[in-house]
């Protein structure tokens, strides 16, 4: 395909990287438009009304900003409560975007709630990477640097002019700008002693704080410069890093490609991130529009991320759903939201998509496409009404297989699919097509394959 | 989080799903992954997450600064099972106790690595890959490469019990799959329509063969190793027997099947089980929730396993290892546990082990500057014991260096 092709299953690919999926009616009016509109659309989320997904979400009463003792059992609902309240954002969401970049930023500033042990304060950061999803870089690391979670999960609450604790200064450097072997170890000296003093209460609900007691107000020399630097300062010069551009714009460039940016683009982003004052925004509407994109879209060969597979399959079948199923599966598949396995966030998004899966997961996602594809209407955790779903007017096998694909958002079915879908049905006796009935065996069993193939475990 | 699984069973389709012997289409499988004879040795790790205290397993009963920095928390001489004028183990390992009289259990105190890192990710990354610097394999994925890579049709060789695959195995190119019992390690039943599930048990594996694109292909090939190898393992399972009592839990139900994987002779000659729980024993590490019950644990389930393997007249193929990613420190907290701490020890069990105790004894006194107990043997050394000694393998790529072996096999 060329670089100027945009057809369905162009906008199916965009829709499936820049947000979980998308119906028929999104790819039609996707297609119209026109590509570059498209990506315009997705990334000018924050002019989308959410009023029905707050709806939603405050018919179910989550509660997220009580601070519980620390033997209160209601600490554990409380965390379920947070993450079903990130799936069912990421499932119904009118901002695709919004919600992936959400993810994006929870996996590059990872904060396990293992530590942080509140889920007021990992809400509290959620809602953060949100609000700056697509703002600006060096608002976003000020956001983080000062965001009480983090100063719990890196330590930066006893880092003290006394007793410098370099944890933050050094994931700072390695992990969320620059990279790592970029800097000395007096670089990270110098950042960690810029960030004394920056604390948060003792008690809930955390506030962060500066002490100014405990801050080291001396000269530092950071990065070749030196001055009586603070935190603001290093996040300032630290902002306008080549190192920081390349590191940033080539994780964002992966995990939207599947694979790292081609020269070309790089140089294209690295430039665009430091012209634009760090623009995320900038940043991705380069990415979503390159040639890389178009690349990733012909391949199409990155495996789905637990999460990217969870909420995209329930998006893909209307299932409604409350989202509690969501929160047995997840640590079965290999991910579970708030609780990144370390401060460097999931492998898998750098060191490459296969790391998802291993006999275990895979197999687990075999049990969830089950349970999907048998979720009954009206049933608690996931209901699905396969008589509305499924249209009338299919007549065959191959029919219902297209329908099938379509509608997952997938490839046109690869002979082997189309194949086991034959032999399937065919073991389900002579085709025919009835919603009402009919449907519920050859509908939900071709479905459940579907959802089972290594085609459907890629995007 | 824990994960609720009554609530999970029942709710999910397998709450009807029966274990049954898969059907003649996959039989095949079964004898394309058998691969060892009975004379291969096994291996068998445990892992006791979250850096056990050595000071409270191996008690140096005897010693002054011991009972005197850990008021609380010390177990006093006449506490311990004797082992010998300095020495008494913790009370809750009485199975251990008895292997070591008989030689059959061999300690090796002092267990660590240089410049300790007290932080559980980054020790637990330096054991699963026997390395200090970032490497993307792990040191027995690498022995499964070194071994097995260039066998022509993948066999089983390994075998994880629990939901994620431990780094450890992370390899190349041999896949060593991850279950939680044998139990859901199987295609998913649909259990509402049995004509419904033949059908799908049929077509399943066609969607398996490759389409030609690099990661959809390996995904496939995973498909085709998960139903092999279920099918072997249900098997295997389905007509076990096992010679003693195993007690509850999930640590002596892995143990269990991996008895029952051993015994069946289907393959895999390395196992790892993770015992649930953590040794992070930062406060009440004596009582039931704290040390003292996972000790326990670890001792009835190890000895449950061993007993059942020397009914199984496999005792002599096995040698069980057990590790935690580090020590604690030698002085009680205030909230009657201890903290991070550096030199640990740790356990080889196996009717052809050389008993007893090895590695020099730990000084109270003579401390790192993090005032933690100094390392007297790398953990590499007791690895390479193993990978020459007893699975059969050159160590050195494997390390990547050159490590003295230790005589306890």
């Amino acid at each position: 395909m060329s670089s100027n092709t945009w057809n369905r299953q162009r906008a199916a690919h965009l829709f499936r990287r820049a947000g979980f999926g998308a119906r028929p009616a999104e790819l039609d009016a996707a297609v119209a438009a026109g590509r570059e509109e498209a990506v315009d659309r997705l990334l000018s989320f924050q002019s989308v009304s959410t009023s029905s997904l707050d709806a939603r979400l405050a018919s179910l009463g989550f509660d997220l900003t009580t601070f519980f003792a620390d033997d209160d059992p209601r600490r554990y609902q409380q965390f379920a409560a947070l993450q079903r309240w990130w799936y069912l954002r990421m499932i119904y969401t009118p901002r695709p975007l919004e919600e992936k970049l959400t993810l994006f930023w929870h996996n590059h500033f990872a904060t396990s709630w293992n530590k942080v042990d509140n889920a007021p304060l990992l809400y509290a950061q959620n809602q953060l990477f949100r609000s700056l999803a697509i703002g600006r870089f060096r608002d976003l690391l000020l956001g983080i640097a000062r965001d009480s979670a983090m100063l719990f999960y890196l330590d930066n609450n006893t880092n003290v002019k006394e007793s410098i604790q370099e944890n933050w200064g050094r994931e700072l450097l390695e992990l969320f700008t620059m990279g790592v072997n970029r800097y000395t170890q007096q670089d990270v000296r110098a950042a960690a002693a810029a960030f004394t003093g920056w604390t948060n209460q003792p008690d809930p609900p955390y506030a962060f704080v500066f002490d100014a007691s405990e801050h080291d107000f001396g000269d530092k020399t950071f990065l070749g410069q030196s001055g009586p630097f603070d935190g603001t300062d290093v996040i300032e010069i630290l902002s306008r890093r080549p190192e920081t551009a390349e590191f940033v714009t080539t994780k964002l460039a992966r995990f939207f490609l599947g694979f790292p940016p081609r020269r070309t683009l790089g140089r294209r982003l690295s430039d665009v991130f430091l012209s634009s004052g760090g623009s995320i925004r900038s940043v991705v509407r380069v990415i979503l529009l390159s040639e890389d994109f178009d690349e990733s879209a012909d391949r199409c060969d990155q495996v789905k991320s637990p999460t990217e597979l969870l909420v995209g399959a329930l998006k893909h079948f209307d299932t409604e759903t409350n989202a509690a199923p969501l929160l047995d599966y997840a640590p079965l598949v290999g991910q579970s939201l708030f609780l990144p396995p370390n401060v460097a966030g999931w492998p898998a998004w750098t060191a490459g998509s296969r790391r998802w899966i291993n006999t275990g997961s895979y197999l687990w996602r075999l049990y969830f496409a089950n349970d999907v594809a048998a979720a009954r209407p009206g049933a608690d955790g996931m209901s699905w009404d396969h008589r509305l779903y499924f249209p009338a007017s299919i007549r065959t096998a191959d029919e219902l297989i297209d329908w099938l694909a379509e509608r997952l958002n997938m490839l046109p079915p690869a002979p082997q699919l189309r194949r086991a879908l034959h032999d399937y049905l065919a073991q389900m006796g002579p085709f025919r097509w009835n919603p009402d009935e009919i449907a519920d065996r050859w509908g939900r069993g071709a479905a459940r394959l579907m959802l089972s193939s290594p085609q459907y475990q890629v995007q | 989080m824990t994960l609720d699984r009554r609530s999970f069973f029942t709710r999910s389709c397998l709450a009807a799903a029966s274990m049954a012997v898969g059907p003649k289409w996959l039989a095949a499988g079964l004898f394309d992954r058998r691969s060892s004879s009975a004379a291969d040795t096994v291996f068998v790790v445990v892992q006791m997450a979250g850096g056990n205290d050595p000071l409270n397993t191996l008690v140096p009963h005897s010693d002054p600064v011991y009972q005197a920095v850990r008021p609380r928390i010390r177990l006093a001489p006449s506490q311990t099972l004797r082992v010998d004028a300095r020495y008494g183990l913790h009370p809750s390992l009485t199975n251990l106790h008895r292997y070591l009289d008989s030689g059959k259990l061999a300690i090796v105190q002092g267990v660590g690595y240089p410049n300790p890192d007290l932080s559980h990710f980054n020790s637990m990354d330096y054991w699963n890959r026997a390395s200090l610097v970032p490497k993307a394999t792990g040191w027995l994925g690498d022995t499964l490469d070194q071994l097995y890579a260039s066998e022509r049709t993948p066999l089983l060789h390994s075998l994880a019990i629990g939901s994620e695959l431990p780094p450890a195995f992370e390899s190349g190119s041999v896949t060593t799959p991850a279950l939680l019992n044998a139990e859901t390690f199987a295609f998913p039943y649909h259990a509402a329509d049995p004509a419904d599930d033949t059908a799908q048990r049929a077509a399943f594996p066609v969607l398996l063969a490759p389409v030609g694109a690099a990661n959809a292909d390996f995904v496939a090939n995973i498909g085709s190793v998960l139903l092999q190898d279920s099918t072997a393992i249900q098997t295997a399972a389905a007509s076990y027997r096992p010679s003693v009592l195993y007690p509850d839990g999930d640590l002596a139900s892995g143990l269990k099947l991996v008895a029952t994987v051993i015994s069946a002779n289907i393959g895999p000659r390395l196992f790892w089980v993770t015992q649930g729980g953590s040794y992070d024993t930062h406060d009440s590490q004596r009582g039931l929730q704290g040390q003292d019950g996972l000790l326990g644990e670890l001792d009835a389930a190890v000895g449950a396993f061993y007993e059942d393997l020397r009914g199984h007249g496999q005792a002599e193929r096995v040698l069980l290892m057990t590790w935690s990613e580090f020590g604690r420190r030698v002085e009680e907290n205030g909230s009657a546990g201890t903290d991070h701490g550096a030199a640990s020890l740790l356990f080889v069990l196996g009717s052809r082990v050389r008993g007893g105790l090895f590695g020099s004894p730990l000084s109270l006194t003579d401390l790192d500057p993090d005032g933690n107990l100094k390392y007297t043997t790398d953990f590499r050394q007791v690895y390479a014991s193993i990978l020459s000694r007893w699975i059969d393998t050159d160590p050195v790529p494997i390390l990547n260096g050159s490590y003295p072996t230790i005589s306890f096999v």
